[in-house]
Order: C-alpha cells, then structure tokens, then sequence
C-alpha cells in the first residue's frame, strides 16, 4: 500500500470509522485511540488489503468491527459482549453484506418516495420521528404511520 | 433480528461500502431536504462555507 493509498484511507474513512465506533463507546478519548487503532492495524496488517477480495470500506469497516469488539473483551473480559456488538459478531446474525445492500436498495426503490425518505431520514440520518416530521411539514402522527407502513412493507423483503 | 435494527446496521455499513443504487436513493432524499430550506436557511448554508458533492463514489485501491 503506497503512502497515498493510506492518506486516502485516512482521509475517506476516518469519519465513518469514528462515527461507528462513537455509537458503540462512550468514552470520547477511547473511541478517538480506537479509531487511530484501526488505521494502524489497517496500515500494518502484513496480509495488507486485497483489492480481489473485498471494497476498501468494506475491508475498513471489518477492521472497525473487529477492533470495536475487542475493546469490549479487554474492558470485560468476564461479561458477555454488548447485544448488538454480539449481534454482529454472531456470522448467522450477519447482514453486512454487498448482497444484502443490493436488496435493501431494490426493496426502498419500491417504495413510493415519502415513505422512502423516512426511512433514510430515520435510519440513515438517525433523526427521531419528532424532526422528521418538522423537516417533512406534516403531523408527528402522520409520520409514525407512514414509518410503520415502511417497515412492514421492507420487512418482508429483508426477511 | 428485527427489522429496525437490520435498517440501522445496513445503512451504517452502507457508510462504508457505498451501494451506488442505495446512495441514490440517500442522495435524494437529503436533495428533497435541501429543496424544503426557506430563503434564510437557504443563505446560511451558503455561508457556511464550499458545498461538496453528496455523490462521491469511494475507489479502488
């Protein structure tokens, strides 16, 4: 990997990779040290990245998750791993995939656009319904309605 | 895993991966945000500095 390669890593990534791990670990100066973990470990993994094998992000983020997981073995090694860290770190519970991407995609396309952009809005953005429905110009109630019609209609095609 | 938290660990992952199919479909809704500004907010936007493309696509290595 050339000394540009990595810049771009750093540079692409280094949001993405804090902003992941800032959701899982509270500490601020952890999740900053975590976050330099994983470009070091990136930077140095003597297998270095194949681009045959996987997207630089896709790669980046396995490192993340990983690196996440062990700072949660180390903080307790005696306590099970958090739900959804254990969640992801169970190869049946997985859905990070290309694949599973594609089908989300097809399966919002689907969707008429209102009902769409909640999702986004809510799962993307992480906005609760409460600005979503401020940003949408229409009733919080409306909102939760149209949310749940979303999902129930994503359901079956992520299923 | 129920659905809700599949939406939250795709579209988190989606951070890194970048679906192009999926990212259009971020893509629009957050232009429908923008187009839903009024004037003022409109204008603090702009000063708030260079807007960058939403579409930036990550590259092979």
């Amino acid at each position: 990997m050339t000394a540009a390669d990595k810049e771009f890593l750093y540079k692409e990534y280094r949001g993405k990779v804090l902003g992941y791990i800032r959701t899982r670990v509270n500490n601020r100066e952890d999740a900053e040290d975590l976050c330099e973990d994983v470009f070091l470990k990136a930077f140095q993994s003597p297998s270095g990245y194949d681009a045959a094998k996987a997207a630089p992000g896709t790669w980046i983020y396995t490192i993340t998750k990983n690196t996440v997981i062990d700072y949660f073995r180390r903080q307790r090694p005696t306590e099970e791993l958090p739900e959804d860290l254990a969640d992801e770190n169970s190869p049946e519970d997985s859905v990070e995939n290309d694949e599973t991407l594609e089908e989300l995609a097809n399966a919002l396309a689907r969707l008429p656009a209102d009902l769409k952009d909640i999702i986004v809005m809510c799962y993307y953005d992480r906005r609760p319904l409460t600005e979503i429905a401020m940003i949408s110009g229409i009733s919080y109630g409306a909102v939760k309605l149209k949310h749940q019609k979303a999902l129930a209609l994503l359901r079956g095609a992520l299923e | 895993m129920n659905t809700e938290k599949k939406l939250y660990r795709l579209f988190e992952y989606q951070r890194f991966a970048n679906n192009p199919k999926l990212q259009k479909i971020i893509d629009s809704a957050h232009g429908k945000d923008v187009q839903q500004l009024d004037d003022e907010d409109l204008d603090k936007v702009a000063a708030a500095g260079e807007i960058k493309p939403l579409d930036k696509r990550e590259r092979r290595l």
